[in-house]
């Protein structure tokens, strides 16, 4: 019997196919189509209906409202009858309107429960099902990253905007770097030494350049320790370099530095990093 | 090539005689009158029946009942296939029944019939509602209609919206839950199959004397076994209707009452054993 059911609906699902094509053919659009498969699902419905009212003599009434929510049709065709019938259902008690009431989702749970083949369809299903939602999980990951990579561009900004407070201390710092390396490089023997210690001591004064920086910003007193160090080197540097070039005009100037950085150097190059207007007189006397 | 025709008219006359002399034996005809035997069609045996009142009151309620499936399942279908709302309404078809009306609606009997008796317009259904979403039934249905699955949808997987995307992955671990209820459920329904099969096997088993020692292990086995399933079946199935449980309840106090059967015959058997070896010994000394 099961087999017979089933070679039935494959052809009546067939035959409906083959009138669909022929009908499309004609009128070459979906939505036709559609229309004139629903509309014979309909007839059939009712046609149903008819003959089992008919051969159990029984009282059947369809009523069929349409997706938009207008009430299309109700068989049978007289509404009077069916509203007597509707009457009748509501007039119930709420007990007796239970009894073998079904509704979609029951009805085809128990239809699909009898299905032999279920438990294929149901691992098919499941298949599918884990398939899809590890797509979607990827693509919701993929749209979560999305907002991090925002975030990352703003931190990328807000380390754009610390760019400029950098480049000012790095240019006084060449300037100075370029005074006392002219005088040494007309030195002898001696002179190669105090090379080797000049770049060192550029690089330590770098790095005490950095750690200003980074002083001024969470006041650390260890790099304080590291820029006196640098300070007595950078002293006796300038010493040997007065020396060997008294008569140069331009060293005139640097004397004056030295009287002043003895006074309280750590104060001068606090002020000197923190406090640009209070470096601006000190600019006034080259100019 | 000629005499093909002349065959198969001989054929025809001579069923058609044949259905006009024995009327009786034909019982796919539900008609006693003599006058409508019809002529039989060409191509195969199979014939529908006349739309006239069946008169036997047995197949008059197997009728009623097949063809009132048959007309809910047409009716889901079109509910499935264009989202409309419809409502069915069947009286039994003797009055001596307790019920008053066997009813199918989509969305509800209730609401189909209450608008329709206030004369306005039904509440339109939303297409994706959660419930219908997450309906294993409903899905596997419209898979069978040829409708594809809702998360295989072009726009669900064309859509960039995270919101959107988060709720389908919601409605789908979801699913995935009620699928492996479903097959938890039909385990059950398997089981219960097991048990008749071990039950007609305890039948076949108690005519051969030979596998008498054999009856109590098995019976072991049958009632160990559902003890174990049926808790762990009842936590995570939700909606079962109330009628399995009750028959499995039935087996089991059944199986239970036969093994202690088993185990009194077993103990009543060791005791004739054991004074009967008793007797030998005092005749012996």
């Amino acid at each position: 019997m099961d087999s017979s059911m089933s070679t039935k609906k494959k052809t009546k699902l067939s035959v409906r196919n083959q009138t669909c094509f022929k009908k499309s053919s004609l009128s070459s659009s979906s939505t036709a189509k559609k229309t004139t498969n629903l509309s014979m699902r309909e007839q059939t419905m009712f046609k149903k209906a008819l003959e089992l009212s008919t051969l159990c003599n029984i009282d059947v009434c369809v009523i069929y409202y349409g997706r938009d929510g207008k009430l299309i049709k109700t068989w049978p065709e007289d509404q009077s009858k069916v509203r007597d019938m509707a009457e009748r259902f509501s007039r119930l008690h709420e007990r007796e309107r239970c009894k073998k009431r079904t509704n979609l989702s029951l009805f085809l749970r128990k239809k699909i429960l009898d299905d032999t083949k279920l438990s294929e369809k149901v691992l098919e299903m499941e298949d599918s099902l884990e398939s899809g939602l590890r797509v979607l999980q990827d693509k919701l990951l993929l749209l979560q990253p999305e907002k991090n990579q925002t975030e990352f561009g703003q931190t990328r900004a807000v380390s754009s905007t610390t760019n400029p407070l950098s480049p000012p201390p790095s240019l006084i710092e060449d300037h100075r770097h370029q005074q006392w390396t002219e005088p040494l490089m007309s030195g002898v023997s001696n002179t190669e030494q105090d090379l080797s210690t000049s770049s060192l001591s550029q690089n330590q004064s770098r790095i005490s350049v950095f750690l200003y920086n980074h002083d001024n910003r969470s006041f650390y007193q260890v790099p304080d320790s590291v820029s006196s160090f640098d300070q007595s080197a950078l002293l006796g540097e300038q010493g040997s370099g007065l020396g060997s070039n008294f008569d140069l005009p331009p060293m005139v100037f640097p004397p004056q530095m030295q009287t002043q950085t003895p006074l309280v150097p750590f104060d001068q190059f606090a002020a000197w990093n923190q406090a640009p207007s209070f470096a601006d007189p000190m600019m006034f006397p080259y100019n | 090539m000629r005499f093909v025709p002349y065959l198969y008219e001989i054929e025809r006359l001579w069923l058609s005689l044949v259905n006009y002399l024995s009327p009786r034996k034909n019982k796919n005809r539900r008609c006693g009158e003599i006058d409508k035997i019809r002529m039989v069609k060409k191509g195969g045996t199979k014939r529908k029946i006349a739309i006239e009142t069946i008169q036997k009151s047995d197949y008059l309620r197997v009728t009623c009942t097949k063809r009132r499936e048959g007309l809910f399942s047409k009716a889901s279908q079109l509910c499935l296939l264009s989202d409309a709302q419809i409502a069915i309404l069947a009286t039994p078809p003797t009055s001596e029944s307790n019920i008053s009306f066997y009813s199918f609606g989509h969305s509800s009997v209730d609401a189909v019939v209450s608008s329709f008796l206030s004369g306005q317009r039904c509440v339109p259904l939303q297409e994706d509602t959660k419930e219908m979403r997450e309906d294993v039934a409903i899905c596997l249905s419209r898979t069978n209609l040829g409708l594809g699955f809702w998360w295989n949808n072009e726009s669900l997987n064309k859509s960039e919206n995270p919101q959107e995307i988060s709720d389908a992955i919601n409605s789908m671990l979801t699913l995935l839950s009620n699928l492996k209820e479903l097959s938890g459920e039909e385990a059950l329904v398997n089981d219960h199959k097991d048990l008749k099969k071990n039950e007609r096997s305890d039948v076949v088993l108690q005519h051969g004397t030979q596998y008498e020692t054999l009856n109590p292990n098995s019976n072991t086995t049958t009632i160990c076994c559902v003890p174990d399933e049926l808790p762990a079946n009842s936590n995570e199935i939700v909606g079962i209707s109330p009628n399995p449980l009750i028959m499995l309840e039935k087996k089991k106090s059944q199986i239970e009452e036969k093994f202690e059967k088993e185990w009194q015959v077993s103990v009543t058997r060791i005791e004739n054993e054991a004074t009967s070896s008793y007797a030998k010994r005092r005749r012996s000394i």
